[in-house]
C-alpha cells in the first residue's frame, strides 16, 4: 500500500518537475523578449573626462586633456590603408578607422555642446574625413576637435537598442554579459595608432609642458612608425553604468611633484628648475647623458635617486617646503574607432578561454621605472587605488587586484593553486588505485585459494 | 570464482537503479561539460555547448536528488545510511580501511557483510552520507546560484568548482571499489538485475 503511495507520488513529482522546468524555460524566454538595458533616456551624460571633471589633475591644460581623451582613437570615414601617416603593414589594413564616420554619423550626432552652450549646437563645421589626412604625427595629439565635448554623450543603447536585442540570438545569457560588459569591449580592439601613456609632469620643458611617452609608437626609424597598440581591457566605472563592466581602455599615468597636499604647478616647476629658458646647470649634469643641453623623454625621467635629489634641492630653494614624487594613473574609456560588425569580438573563445584568461589579467604597465613608490591608481567605481605593483623594476596595473564580486568570468574559476591541486589529487588517486589495483591482481591467486 | 544471481535477496529496488544510473550518466556528462567550462576548448569545443549540456545535465542531476530523496524518506530505505550497532563506530572505520589498505589482497571476507537492511559498511556511510547530504546540495544551490544570474557570487563559483573536483575524484574511487565484490563485476551486476550477487558454491550449498 505504502509503496504505490510512493511510487504515484514520485510520478506526481516528476510530472511537476517537467511542468516546472517547462514553464521556466518559457519564463526565460518571455524575460529575454523584455529584457531592459540600461535605460537611457535622451542624452546621458557620460564624461570619463577625469582630468577635468573630477579635478583630480586640476593642473593638466586642456591641450593634453584632449591629446588624452584621444587614446588613440581617430574618427574618419578614411581606411586605414588609405591613411597618410606611417602606419605599420597599412596595405593590409583595408578597413576603415571608424565605422560611424564612415557611415556619415557625424560629431554631433552624439556629442552635445559645451556645458555652458546648453543651448546651442555643437559647433561642428569641418568635413569628418578632412582630420587623418592632414595630421602627420606632430600634429596628431596637438589637434583639437572641433568644439564638441565629452561633457554629455549619447550611448551606444541611445542609438542600437534594436540591435543590442539581436545579440540574444546567439549570445547566451545576454543580460548577465550586457549587464558585465561595455559594448566597446567587443566592438572595439585593436587601435591602429599611437596614444599618450604617460605624462612627466615633475620636470616640464622651457614652454612649461611635460615630458610625454607614448604607446604604439616606435620613434626609432627616420619616420616615426605607427605600430599601433591594443585597448586594455579592465574593470571599471563609466559614467552611464550601474556596476563596474569590462572595458577597453588607456591607462594613462601623470608624474607630478606634491607638496603635502598641494600639487606643484609647470609655472613654479620652470621657475624651479630653469634661469629664465635655459635649464638649471644642475640639471643638466644629473638628465642629460648625451650632453647636448637639450632634454629627451628618456633623459627627463626620475629613474635614479640622484636626479631626484637635485630636483628637490632646487624645489626647496624655490620654496616648496616638502616636495614628494606622486604617479597618479587611471583608464581613459576607448569609445571611438567602432570597426565593423564583421571584425567585432564574436567567439565565446575570445574571453572564455586560458589565453583570454592569461590576456584579462595580463598586468599593465604603466611606467617603465620606479621614480617613487607613491602611487595611485584611480579606477571609477572602486574606493580602494593601491591597484599598483612593481615587476622586473615597472610599475604595473595589478588587474588580479581590482574588485571582482562585482563580475564572474568562467575563467576565473582557473586559479592556480586550486587546478594545481586538484590535478595533483586526481593523479594520487589514479596512481593510487592503479597500485592497488596491481596489487589485488598479483594476489589474486592466494585470495582465490582462501 | 563465479557468481549467481539469488533472486531471494533483492539489494536494489528498480527505482534505487533507475536512479543510480541516471545519476552516473549525468555526472560523466557533468564532469565533461563541467572541464570543459573550466578549461575552455579542452573537451567540448564549443563554449556554448558546453555551457548549454552543463545546465540541462544540471536540471537532471537536481529532479533525480529530488526523486531519490523522496523515495528514500517515504519508503524509510533512507535508514540503510544511518550509523548502526553493528557498524562498530568508530573502530569499524579502521577495521574497513585496514581491509581495503592491506587485507584486501589476500581475503575475500570483507568485514561487513552487505544486506538489504545494512548494505554499507562504516566508511561508505561516512563518504555516502558526506556525497548525499552535503556534497550534492550544496552542488545543486550553488550551480543555481551561478546558473541564474548570481554571477556575483564568486565564493558559490569557487566552492561549485572545488566540490565538481571532489565529485571528480569520487566518481573513480566509486568505480574503482565496486570492482572489488565477490567477483570484479559482481557489484556492477547487482546494480543492473538488482538482486544479490552469491558465489556459486555457497549458493548451491545454500540450495542442498
Amino acid at each position: 500500500m505504502k509503496a504505490k503511495f510512493t511510487n504515484k507520488l514520485i510520478i506526481l513529482f516528476m510530472f511537476l518537475s517537467v511542468f516546472a522546468y517547462s514553464s521556466q524555460s518559457h519564463k526565460n524566454k518571455i524575460e529575454k523578449k523584455k529584457l531592459q538595458f540600461n535605460k537611457v533616456n535622451g542624452l546621458e551624460t557620460r564624461h570619463n573626462n577625469l582630468v577635468k571633471n573630477e579635478k583630480i589633475l586640476p593642473f593638466v591644460s586642456e591641450k593634453y586633456n584632449s591629446a588624452i581623451l584621444k587614446g588613440g582613437q581617430v574618427f574618419t570615414n578614411k581606411k586605414v590603408s588609405e591613411s597618410r601617416m606611417n602606419i605599420k603593414n597599412k596595405k593590409s589594413k583595408n578597413y576603415v578607422f571608424d565605422i560611424h564616420a564612415s557611415k556619415d554619423v557625424g560629431c554631433v550626432k552624439c556629442h552635445s555642446s559645451r556645458p555652458q552652450e546648453k543651448n546651442k549646437p555643437a559647433n561642428y563645421t569641418s568635413k569628418i574625413n578632412t582630420l587623418i589626412d592632414q595630421a602627420g604625427i606632430d600634429s596628431y595629439l596637438g589637434k583639437k576637435h572641433n568644439n564638441v565635448e565629452a561633457f554629455e554623450v549619447k550611448t551606444c543603447i541611445d542609438c542600437h537598442k534594436k540591435d543590442v536585442k539581436k545579440h540574444e540570438a546567439w549570445l547566451p545569457a545576454t543580460s548577465n554579459h550586457m549587464d558585465k560588459m561595455s559594448c566597446e569591449t567587443c566592438h572595439i580592439s585593436n587601435r591602429d595608432m599611437f596614444t599618450a601613456k604617460s605624462f612627466n609632469y615633475a620636470l616640464v620643458n622651457d614652454s612649461e609642458e611635460p615630458f610625454i611617452s607614448y604607446l604604439g609608437l616606435d620613434s626609432k626609424p627616420k619616420r616615426p612608425l605607427i605600430v599601433g597598440f591594443k585597448a586594455n581591457n579592465i574593470w571599471y566605472k563609466g559614467q552611464s553604468d550601474k556596476n563596474i563592466k569590462i572595458k577597453p581602455a588607456n591607462m594613462v599615468s601623470f608624474l607630478v611633484w606634491k607638496d603635502n597636499d598641494k600639487f606643484i604647478d609647470s609655472k613654479l616647476l620652470k621657475k624651479a628648475f630653469y634661469n629664465e629658458d635655459i635649464l638649471n646647470s644642475e640639471i643638466l649634469k644629473a638628465f642629460d647623458k648625451n650632453n647636448d643641453e637639450k632634454l629627451s623623454v628618456k633623459e627627463a625621467n626620475f629613474d635614479s635617486e640622484a636626479k631626484k635629489v637635485v630636483a628637490i634641492k632646487l624645489l626647496k630653494a624655490a620654496g616648496v617646503k616638502n616636495p614628494k614624487l606622486k604617479l597618479i594613473s587611471f583608464p581613459v574609456a576607448l569609445q571611438h574607432n567602432v570597426m565593423p560588425k564583421e571584425m567585432s569580438i564574436k567567439s565565446c573563445e575570445s574571453c572564455h578561454s586560458v589565453k583570454s584568461k592569461s590576456d584579462l589579467y595580463k598586468d599593465a604597465e604603466l611606467l617603465d621605472y620606479v621614480p617613487t613608490n607613491d602611487i595611485d591608481i584611480i579606477i571609477p567605481g572602486t574606493k580602494k587605488v593601491k591597484f599598483a605593483k612593481i615587476v622586473n623594476g615597472k610599475i604595473v596595473l595589478d588587474k588580479n587586484a581590482l574588485p571582482k564580486e562585482h563580475l564572474m568570468m568562467v575563467t576565473d574559476t582557473s586559479d592556480p593553486l586550486i587546478d594545481k591541486m586538484a590535478i595533483f589529487l586526481f593523479l594520487a588517486t589514479i596512481l593510487g588505485l592503479l597500485g592497488h589495483g596491481v596489487l589485488r591482481i598479483m594476489f589474486s591467486s592466494k585470495r582465490n585459494k582462501e | 570464482m563465479k557468481t549467481q544471481k539469488n533472486t531471494s535477496v533483492i539489494m536494489f529496488t528498480l527505482i534505487e537503479r533507475i536512479w543510480h544510473w541516471v545519476q552516473a550518466f549525468s555526472m560523466i556528462m557533468l564532469t565533461i561539460s563541467g572541464i570543459s567550462l573550466h578549461w575552455p576548448g579542452v573537451i567540448i569545443k564549443s563554449m556554448e555547448s558546453a555551457s548549454s549540456m552543463h545546465h540541462l545535465f544540471g536540471y537532471i542531476v537536481t529532479i533525480n536528488f529530488v526523486i531519490w530523496l523522496i523515495y528514500m524518506i517515504f519508503t524509510k530505505r533512507i535508514k540503510i545510511y544511518f550509523p548502526k550497532k553493528e557498524d562498530e563506530y568508530p573502530m569499524g572505520l579502521f577495521k574497513q580501511a585496514k581491509f581495503y589498505l592491506f587485507q584486501i589482497y589476500t581475503s575475500n571476507k570483507h568485514p561487513y557483510h552487505a544486506t538489504p537492511e545494512n548494505r554499507m559498511n562504516p566508511l561508505q556511510k561516512v563518504a555516502y552520507i558526506s556525497v548525499m547530504f552535503i556534497a550534492m546540495p550544496a552542488q545543486i544551490i550553488t550551480g543555481f546560484l551561478l546558473m541564474n544570474g548570481s554571477m556575483s557570487v564568486h565564493s558559490a563559483l569557487i566552492i561549485h568548482l572545488i566540490i565538481g573536483a571532489f565529485f571528480v575524484l569520487f566518481l573513480f574511487g566509486h568505480i574503482y571499489l565496486a570492482t572489488t565484490g565477490h567477483t570484479p563485476l559482481a557489484l556492477f551486476k547487482e546494480m543492473i538485475h538488482g538482486f544479490e550477487e552469491k558465489v556459486v558454491d555457497n549458493f548451491k550449498k545454500d540450495e542442498k
